[in-house]
């Protein structure tokens, strides 16, 4: 199994610093905007594909991490230039060609350690190049156009492409399929489908047929001894080629298709890719076609290792859990760990806002629509803050069980406040309190009795007066719950939960909120 | 734990028989001293499966031991050295300053620019770049606590590869030696193939370990103990025979020096004495002239005895020096002549597949001034 084991940056984009594990197989990258994930992806282009190489160096302006340039700006020396420096570690077969090629202990601290396979990518300023550039260094000007791109193995070897140490592919969906993208697809595809010998047999057959074909023309020429011929550096096949399905080029098919069959051409095991990189997946697909998309990546999995960047919960929970990295400022964390039985059932449940809760600070978990509509209005009611400013979600578990989310939220260190019902069970407020005492960043909050047993009885008991005049009731109806009569509001309220939410919140009313409901509020705002 | 050495006479197919024993499906390493070795080595394979097989490497020692054992282990010499920070510029050729240098009345006194082997400067140039002669004397000598070099880079041979084949054993000296047989100790799977006899032919690399032995040759017999000595397999039957020697040639080589050549009878060829007609002989251009050195100095077609080392010719004659003006007598013996120069003309009389013209010196020089470019011929 050939591999990407591991990542590491120092001043790229959006990371000073930053050391990630990746899964064996199937890496779903999750975080908000900005949070670096395209940079990940980048980064890992930038080393295995040499991407940059030929570029001007004015591309250094947007490479170099903002807060090592700020660094510099404030106290500008040769010293402390900005630098890039990437390394990625490598899964190789000892037994394929080249493999010692790329093993070696020259990476990371370099000092005597355990040889590893890998290559690494440092791009800094060149004393020996830049003598001269003293003076306007220490005026803070950043010389790019002496800075050096060097790509080496960890065995200490320049690192040529011609050697590749695995078949790797990066489909970017975001920007519309660009004819450069396109060439590299294809171009990509032709190399890792076809041996060498294959491919040296088609480019001399394709190039002498041309001539023949021109020859065949018979045009006349120039003059006595000019003539026009074909220029065989202009026609090279790696360029002109374009992958058909029923007679039509993938570049002509609409962006949403074209990366799905561009997926699941790459998945295909008989096209020998070790690596794919896909990135959000979820631009120009359609939902049907999404989920099949999901579904082939599913499939193939365990055929080569797939790294998926994207901020779409469904495609993370739809692809487990298990499998997501998510990434926050300078770290990675794995919830590789989160239980079996909690992934799987993520994978299976239609909606869920997993994903809302990564990336929030802090959150509110509650039971149904009805305290997810309301709560915002008794926050901004209680701090005079709204949720929003305060990075506050609120999350509903909709019938979930919340100790499905709390399971992942662990992993995350988050502050979680649950609020729920006792449903008239003792020993739930028992539980509830035992999990407080050992839970610093999760409370559980409910009615402290079993007569305060749902929200709506709360709500009621604390603002009965309001909710009296508010809610209209015809005299004759019953308002029956579950067969028990609950006097007429509070039934109406019972049997009508998200309306009256609805009615409350549009109220412009203010109310008193019940004692554990402020506990709540009060906890999560500190 | 396979470990062999495999002995040769001259033109007994040594390049043949590892091109063609190695199984080419497997990961082959095969290693030798020259490029010229090099060269035929990577010629009898394209011939034997058409290219070199994927997944075999042939390459020459000394570039192997820069590409495999040191750079990818740069940061250990680095730490060894206590030199962090240091990048090094590639490679040079030219030796590092020798411990001794001649003094002013001829005498051998202490260079102050040599630098010892528990130094840096041992090793690397000013200019950042490995002293090519020092590399397997690095090897040897980075070490930290128990872990050694030369034992990490003998576990990396075995991770890449299935068999380690060094050709042309017997020219690798002093620290390329000690770094084999270092080596050697640890490989899953290593056979050296030489000819005991050619060895201090190569134009470098002339004396010492393992041939000799405070001051005194190794002969042949207490060479073998050695290498039995570090468990080595020794095979002195498959390559006993010389398949581009006539017995006659083989038998004479047998008697005057000493050396132990069979032919396998696949060529017939005689011993023949030049005296009246070295005229015709030396302007003979189907008979390649060996002479002892400066063989671009004649105008006739020449090459130098060690020069010649590995190649097959139709017809070649043999120029002798000075030392050899008895070789036909009955009562030569080869005492008193440097072991190198009787190796180099073994190596010399055992070019040819068929016959083998020798010429004395006294011969020879009654006629040398017309051969010298440059110089017209007085009548």
């Amino acid at each position: 199994m050939k591999r990407i084991i591991s990542l590491h940056i120092e001043g790229f984009k959006k990371f000073t610093f930053l050391d990630m594990t990746f899964n064996k197989h199937l890496n779903i990258l999750v975080g908000e905007n900005e949070a670096g994930k395209s940079t990940i992806l980048d980064a890992i282009r930038t080393v295995l594909n040499q991407q940059y190489r030929t570029s001007d160096k004015s591309v250094l302006r947007d490479l170099f991490n903002t807060q090592m340039v700020a660094a510099f700006q404030a106290a500008p020396s040769v010293k402390t230039l900005p630098y890039i420096n990437i390394e990625v570690e490598l899964e190789l077969d000892a037994t394929q060609k080249n493999a010692s090629y790329f093993y070696g202990e020259s990476y990371g601290k370099r000092t005597q350690q355990s040889e590893k396979y890998g290559i690494r990518f440092e791009c800094k300023y060149d004393e020996e190049l830049g003598s001269g550039m003293e003076q306007s260094i220490m005026e803070g000007k950043i010389p790019y156009e002496y800075y050096t791109l060097n790509w080496m193995t960890f065995g200490n070897h320049p690192y040529q492409i011609i050697k590749r140490p695995l078949n790797f592919l990066s489909i970017d969906t975001s920007n519309n399929a660009t004819v450069p993208s396109f060439n590299y697809y294809n171009r990509t595809l032709f190399v890792s489908k076809y041996d060498e010998t294959t491919r040296v047999r088609a480019k001399n057959e394709f190039r002498s047929k041309l001539e023949e074909a021109f020859e065949a023309t018979a045009l006349p020429p120039i003059n006595d001894n000019r003539k026009f011929g074909v220029d065989s550096k202009k026609v090279v096949l790696e360029n002109i080629i374009s992958v058909y399905e029923d007679s039509i080029a993938l570049e002509n098919r609409g962006s949403g298709m074209e990366s799905l069959i561009k997926t699941q051409i790459a998945l295909d095991k008989a096209n020998g890719l070790d690596v794919i990189l896909v990135e959000e997946p979820e631009n120009h697909l359609c939902f049907s076609n999404l989920q099949k998309m999901l579904q082939e990546i599913s499939d193939k999995q365990n055929d080569s290792q797939i790294i998926v960047a994207t901020h779409n919960s469904m495609i993370a929970s739809r692809l487990n859990l298990n499998n997501v990295l998510w990434i926050t400022e300078e770290q990675v964390k794995t919830l590789a760990n989160v239980d079996k039985d909690v992934a799987e059932f993520f994978v299976h449940a239609d909606d869920n806002a997993f994903l809302q809760l990564l990336l929030s600070k802090r959150v509110f978990l509650v039971e149904g629509a009805t305290e997810f509509l309301l709560l915002p209005k008794f926050y901004h009611q209680m701090t005079g803050r709204t949720i929003e400013n305060d990075g506050v979600a609120v999350i509903s578990c909709n019938g979930i069980s919340y100790k499905k989310y709390l399971e992942i939220a662990r992993k995350t260190n988050k502050r979680i406040a649950v609020i729920t019902d006792n449903d008239r069970e003792v020993e739930r407020i028992a539980e509830a309190n035992d999990f407080n005492e050992s839970n610093t960043l999760q409370h559980i909050f409910m009615g402290e009795t079993i007569d305060e047993w749902t929200w709506e009885v709360c709500i009621y008991s604390v603002n009965k007066a309001t909710l009296d005049s508010m809610i209209n009731v015809q005299k004759s109806a019953k308002y029956l719950f579950h067969g028990e009569n609950y006097g007429a509001t509070l039934g109406k309220m019972l049997n009508n939960k998200v309306d009256t939410a609805y009615q409350m919140l549009t109220s412009n009313k203010e109310f008193v909120l019940p004692q554990y409901i402020k506990d709540a509020i009060k906890w999560l705002s500190e | 734990m396979a470990k062999r050495v495999i002995l040769a006479v001259a033109g007994a197919g040594k390049t043949y028989h590892i091109c063609n024993t190695i199984d080419a499906t497997k990961r082959n390493l095969i290693l030798a001293f020259t490029h010229e070795n090099i060269h035929n080595i990577q010629r009898e394979l394209c011939d034997a499966y058409g290219c070199v097989p994927e997944m075999t490497t042939v390459s020459t020692f000394d570039a192997f031991v820069y590409r495999e054992m040191v750079l990818p282990y740069e940061p250990s010499i680095v730490e060894y050295f206590g030199n962090s920070g240091f990048v090094s510029h590639g490679i040079c050729m030219k030796d590092p300053p020798p411990m001794l240098i001649k003094g002013r009345n001829g005498n051998m006194v202490s260079n102050p620019y040599y630098h010892k082997k528990n130094e840096f400067d041992h090793y690397i140039t000013k200019r950042g770049q490995y002293y090519c002669a020092t590399l397997p004397e690095l090897v040897l000598q980075i070490k930290k606590s128990k872990e050694s070099l030369a034992k990490r880079v003998a576990q990396r041979l075995n991770l890449f590869y299935d068999a380690v084949l060094i050709d042309e054993f017997q020219d690798f000296r002093e620290y390329d030696y000690d770094l084999i047989m270092t080596l050697a100790k640890q490989l899953k799977d290593v056979t050296l193939v030489g000819d005991f006899y050619q060895h201090s032919v190569s134009a470098i690399n002339n004396s010492g370990k393992p041939f000799k032995k405070r001051n005194k040759n190794v002969g042949y017999d207490e060479f073998i103990e050695e290498l039995k000595k570090a468990h080595f397999e020794i095979d002195t039957t498959t390559l006993e025979k010389s398949r581009r020697c006539a017995a006659e040639i083989c038998d004479y080589v047998r008697r005057k020096l000493g050396i132990n050549i069979v032919s396998n009878g696949d060529h017939q060829g005689s011993v023949i004495w030049i005296q009246d007609q070295a005229g015709a002989i030396l302007s003979d251009n189907n008979i390649l002239k060996l002479v002892y050195s400066e063989s671009s100095a004649y105008s006739f077609k020449a090459m130098n005895w060690s020069y010649s080392k590995g190649d097959t010719v139709n017809a070649a004659c043999v120029i002798l020096t000075d030392k050899f003006e008895c070789l036909d007598s009955d009562n030569f013996t080869t005492k008193g002549i440097d072991l190198s120069t009787i190796n180099k003309l073994y190596v010399a009389m055992t070019r040819s597949c068929a016959n083998l013209y020798l010429m004395k010196s006294s011969t020879f020089k009654g006629i040398k001034m017309r051969y010298l470019k440059g110089v017209t011929p007085k009548e």
